[in-house]
């Protein structure tokens, strides 16, 4: 069955169709959530936040073709909801020991890829949900601007910023030592 | 070295590698709590707009004793004719709901309590106090009443929606359902009422003053609800789409006389073309932001009520953002956020609030660089002075304490407010 017809029987209080639109989606969903959060538990409390509240309100959704940016909107929204809500606490993220890259190239794996999770770390949680937004889920940046309740303009220099701290740290000389970093929840 | 461009492309891939993990492994917790979860019923998510007239048609009864009946209301015409008269002498004279007035007191939010302050004085008096996280007051148009957001800490996205009367006596919970920061909250011109938009084209009226249970205001056909038309909110501006695309248009508030803002066969736009839109104080025009050429160009335009003489309002070059709008109370200026993109680094930047005049398009600066966030502001009720608060990102309201400003709008002249607010302050609006 499409998409739009799942929703349909999903907003009609049929459980395995939601549980259908659940599973594509969960995986990205929680991806996303922990992009923004830094935190595996609460990156499941977000997301357990975003599904109970798009089931009960789906009856409410008019256009089944916007579930996706709905649900999105809804996911966005629970993260910075939660960071709101939270003292300002450091996350400890424990990042396997690698031995040092040759040469720096992007498509190098898992080196990058450390070094990017640095960077998204000390981005700030607005900064990070636009990435998670536009980059893991695809939404385009006017609708990303929407969903955050931010001004189109800020979407893109917040982007701008979060990319450059990116490039800036995967384009440095890797650090070889294990290591752990701090996350901060503002 | 990488350049720019490709580490854009390659970046979706590095996240997806960084941080997708298979299905979670709460998958079937997460099945079970839905399983247990009500749905709203769909009755409550109307789709189409009914027409009051439906909605209260009259079911016929039995029949009453009219007489009786008349020879009571007369009794109670004239009991409320005297007392209305005699109110009428005593009462407090109230401002208009939209347009100039005098200014009264500001409302700000501070660690969780909130305060009234003499902004002549810069004396501050808490108002709202208790172990609730109460944030964001909102005065009411007549400014004898103001709403705020209350944390009930049930859940991550759960704020209640208060009311309370200007000294913060008289509290009482509005809202029926959970609300949060992004919903669109404002006073009905007669202040009985607030209209709450979930900015997800759900537009709910609730009753401030009696016990009605809240009212959906929606229209055939209308996919986002954009804003009611002051003074008297007869006329609703919304987007919808069309065969020729994503379109404004105008509707009166009984459902008729459907017009477009751009007149037929005119420019039709992306989803994402429009935003931003305000109506004049009073009524006789709408602001809205428009993406005219796909180029990353945002600017204010201007049309009548009625959708005509539609025109862009500024005059300058280059690609900027024109955003946040807000009218002064005699609808002669408007003061926006802006940001400039710079072609050779590719950044937006953040400029000095502006404000152009209706008249002319001429733009000129106010008040200090904003952070990048761009600033909140907001014109006093004479409209001779903003308030002026560097903006914060979503996540730090209620972690950040600015000092507002207060910048003469004639001269930009400024001077602080020694209080610490975790919210842009609320001004009250006082008879001249």
């Amino acid at each position: 069955m499409d998409q739009r017809g799942l929703v349909e029987r999903a907003r009609q209080g049929e459980h395995d169709a939601f549980a259908d639109l659940l599973d594509v989606r969960l995986a990205r969903l929680d991806a996303a959530a922990r992009l923004i959060l830094r935190d595996g538990e609460l990156a499941r409390d977000a997301v357990q936040e975003t599904m109970i509240r798009a089931w009960r309100d789906l009856p409410g959704l008019r256009d089944p073709d916007r579930f996706d940016a709905w649900l999105q909107r809804l996911l966005a929204n629970a993260c910075l909801d939660l960071v709101r809500r939270r003292k300002r606490r450091v996350i400890e993220v424990e990042l396997t020991p690698i031995d040092a890259p040759s040469a720096v190239d992007i498509a190098s794996g898992l080196a990058d890829r450390q070094l990017l999770d640095q960077a998204l770390a000390g981005l700030a949680p607005g900064h990070r949900a636009v990435v998670a937004l536009h980059y893991l889920l695809g939404m385009p940046l006017p609708e990303v601007a929407a969903s955050l309740g931010i001004p189109i303009g800020t979407a893109k220099s917040r982007l701008h910023y979060a990319l450059a701290a990116m490039r800036i740290s995967v384009t440095a000389e890797p650090d070889t030592a294990p290591a752990t970093v701090a996350g901060g929840l503002a | 070295m990488t350049s720019p461009r490709r580490f854009e492309q390659d970046v979706p891939a590095l996240l997806a590698e960084l941080y997708l993990a298979g299905i979670p492994d709460y998958r079937d917790d997460l099945v079970r709590q839905v399983a247990g979860t009500r749905q709203r019923p769909a009755w409550t998510f109307p789709g189409r707009w009914l027409p009051m007239e439906l909605t209260t048609a009259r079911v016929p009864t039995t029949r009453l004793p009219m007489r009786q009946l008349g020879v009571l209301a007369l009794i109670a015409i004239l009991v409320a004719a005297l007392f209305a008269a005699y109110i009428g002498t005593h009462q407090q004279k109230l401002p208009p709901p939209f347009g100039v007035a005098r200014n009264g007191s500001m409302l700000y939010g501070s660690g969780g309590d909130i305060y009234r302050l003499d902004p002549t004085t810069g004396v501050s008096t808490a108002i709202v106090t208790g172990p609730e996280t109460d944030q964001v007051p909102m005065y009411s148009r007549d400014g004898t009443r103001f709403a705020f957001f209350r944390q009930t800490g049930t859940g991550p996205t759960i704020y209640q929606l208060v009311v309370a009367n200007s000294d913060g006596t008289g509290q009482r919970v509005v809202s029926t359902d959970p609300v949060t920061f992004d919903y669109s909250i404002n006073w009905s011109a007669d202040g009985r009422s607030i209209i709450l938009d979930d900015t997800h084209g759900r537009v709910t009226r609730l009753d401030t003053v009696g016990n009605a249970p809240p009212q959906k205001v929606t229209y055939a056909g209308v996919r986002d609800i954009i804003a009611l038309r002051p003074p008297d909110e007869g006329v609703l501006l919304y987007q919808t789409v069309t065969a020729d695309g994503w379109t404004l248009q105008l509707v009166d508030a009984d459902g008729t006389h459907v017009r477009p803002v751009f007149p037929s066969g005119g420019t039709s736009m992306r989803d994402d073309d429009y935003s931003g839109y305000e109506w004049s104080p009073d009524g006789s025009k709408i602001a809205f932001r428009l993406h005219p050429d796909a180029s990353g160009d945002f600017r204010i335009y201007i049309a009548n009520a009625d959708g005509t003489g539609v025109r862009r309002l500024t005059k300058e070059t280059g690609t900027e953002c024109e955003c946040d709008y807000f009218w002064s109370p005699d609808g002669t200026q408007i003061a926006f956020n802006r940001w400039r993109f710079d072609p050779t680094t590719g950044d937006w930047h953040a400029r000095p609030v502006g404000i152009v005049s209706v008249d002319d398009g001429i733009v000129r600066d106010i008040g200090p660089q904003p952070t990048d966030e761009g600033a909140e502001f907001a014109f006093s009720p004479d409209g001779e002075t903003m308030t002026w608060l560097p903006r914060r990102s979503p996540d730090a309201i209620g972690t950040t304490k600015d000092q507002p400003l207060l910048l003469n709008v004639t001269d930009g002249s400024s001077r602080t407010i020694s209080v610490g607010v975790d919210s842009p302050p609320d001004w009250q609006r006082l008879a001249q």
